[in-house]
């Protein structure tokens, strides 16, 4: 009895339902060959292990990574028979592993952002010194969560922090990352700084950061970007593009917002400086006005002086006066003596006398004959006497 | 619904006017009925940032949204 029979059609149809029931999904480990990208929609490639390779095929906006050939790769999707009678794996989702293949992948996308120059200096924007709301994408229940909140309050207070909780590892990390760091884009009152956090991991761990996507988020955010991934050592393509880099969420705590006990320190200093600024003020001010005072004072000075000098003037006069006295007296006695050397009465105390005819001396004998009267004075005593004769001369 | 502040302290701005204040009563020419009005309003400002960097604390809001795809 022969089987019946179907046609070829009917076959490769059957075919795929039955693989659609066994395998809706499989994830598969490989290696990639022949990588192919067709007109920017689709990718065709190989997936093979030491024995045996599968064709693959998936759409070119699933490629969520750099994928050369020799990296390993996970693939998730469904077995498909194409109409040709070939056999393709309709890929879904691809990842990198092992860290070959994820270190390759990260050199590519650096290396074309870098020539963007998403990661110069220049595009750097400073974060405000004194924030007061904060985005915070992380993943709210892990240590990094805890040491950034740790060291965030007991630096500062009367932050609003926002947290936006995401995974921060594994495959929906990325799309999450994304759309938090839109999402905080688009709030009506939008907070000052975006922070994305996570602590220290391997580098599969750390792969969310390294997605080209989030990178690109953090490069269109209209609002300063502070990141800080993994430990010192590991730096993340979002590391580079945020506008601050933290080695830590230890360290993005600290760049974030400054320490209350150093600007209370500050604020002492400020206060002294005030109280400083308000003596020299005053001090100034009664400098001024002192100095005024002394200008006023030597207008008061110079009537002193000149009443001084005025002073010293009429305390000599007295001398001078007592000088011209005694002067004076002198000539006066000097005087005096010849006065009493020419007074006539004087003469006669040396012998002399005053003769005199009816009441005048006489020097001559005019008017004088014998019985005549005559009176003579004496130094002391008068004599009337009668003329009995006159002679001439005094031979 | 969240009962936002009316106010918020802007710590940034306050220490800028307390720096402006000192600035100011450092210049050589002020006033000095002028100078003690500002050195008041300095000494309150003062009072004001301390009072801030000593009690202030900080609100933590989980948003509740998932992010999706």
């Amino acid at each position: 009895m022969t089987p019946q029979a179907i046609s070829v059609t009917e076959f490769v149809a059957i075919l795929n339902e039955t693989m659609q029931f066994a395998f809706p999904s499989v994830v598969i480990e490989g290696e990639v060959s022949g990588w192919k990208v067709w007109q920017n929609r689709y990718v065709y490639f190989d997936i093979k292990d030491a024995k045996t390779t599968l064709n693959c095929f998936m759409p070119v906006y699933l490629v969520k990574t750099p994928v050369e050939d020799g990296m390993d790769v996970r693939v998730e999707g469904s077995p498909k028979l194409t109409d040709k009678g070939r056999f393709s794996l309709t890929v879904k989702s691809l990842e990198l592993t092992g860290e070959g293949a994820i270190r390759r992948a990260f050199e590519l996308l650096k290396a074309k952002l870098e020539q963007e120059g998403l990661f110069g200096y220049e595009r750097k924007r400073a974060l405000p010194e004194y924030p007061i709301r904060i985005g915070l994408v992380t993943a709210p229940a892990s240590a990094a969560y805890a040491d950034f909140m740790k060291i965030v309050n007991a630096r500062w207070g009367g932050l609003t922090i926002e947290v936006a909780p995401v995974q921060v590892q594994g495959k929906v990390a990325p799309d999450q990352i994304v759309a938090a760091i839109n999402a905080f884009n688009q709030e009506a009152r939008p907070v000052d700084v975006i922070v994305v956090i996570r602590g220290g991991g391997s580098l599969e761990d750390l792969q969310a950061f390294n997605n080209e996507a989030v990178v690109r988020a953090l490069v269109a955010s209209r609002i300063p970007t502070l990141v800080g991934v993994g430990h010192e050592v590991d730096i993340s393509l979002a590391d580079l593009v945020a506008d601050v880099r933290a080695a830590t969420p230890t360290d993005a705590a600290q760049r974030l917002v400054r320490d209350r006990r150093e600007l209370s320190q500050q604020l002492e200093v400020m206060s002294q400086n005030l109280g400083r600024a308000l003596d020299g003020v005053l001090a100034l001010r009664s400098d001024q006005i002192e100095a005024t005072l002394r200008q006023l004072s030597q207008f008061t000075e110079r009537p002193r002086r000149l009443l001084e000098v005025q002073s010293a003037r009429l305390a000599a006069y007295p001398r001078r006066f007592e000088q011209q006295l005694k002067l004076s007296a002198s000539q006066i006695d000097q005087q005096g003596k010849l006065l009493h050397a020419m007074n006539p009465r004087g003469v006669l105390s040396r012998g002399y006398s005053i003769t005199r005819l009816q009441g005048r001396a006489i020097r001559d004998l005019a008017g004088v004959k014998a019985g005549s009267e005559l009176v003579i004075e004496l130094h002391q005593g008068i004599i009337d006497s009668t003329v009995t004769g006159t002679r001439d001369g005094n031979r | 619904m969240a009962t936002a502040k009316t106010t918020t302290f802007e710590f940034g701005k306050k220490l800028q006017e307390l720096e402006a204040i000192t600035a100011v009563l450092e210049r050589e020419d002020v006033d000095l009925d002028r100078g003690l009005v500002q050195f008041e309003a300095g000494m309150k400002l003062v009072a004001e940032l301390k009072a801030y960097l000593a009690e202030a604390t900080n609100r933590v809001e989980v948003i509740k949204q998932k992010y999706e795809a």
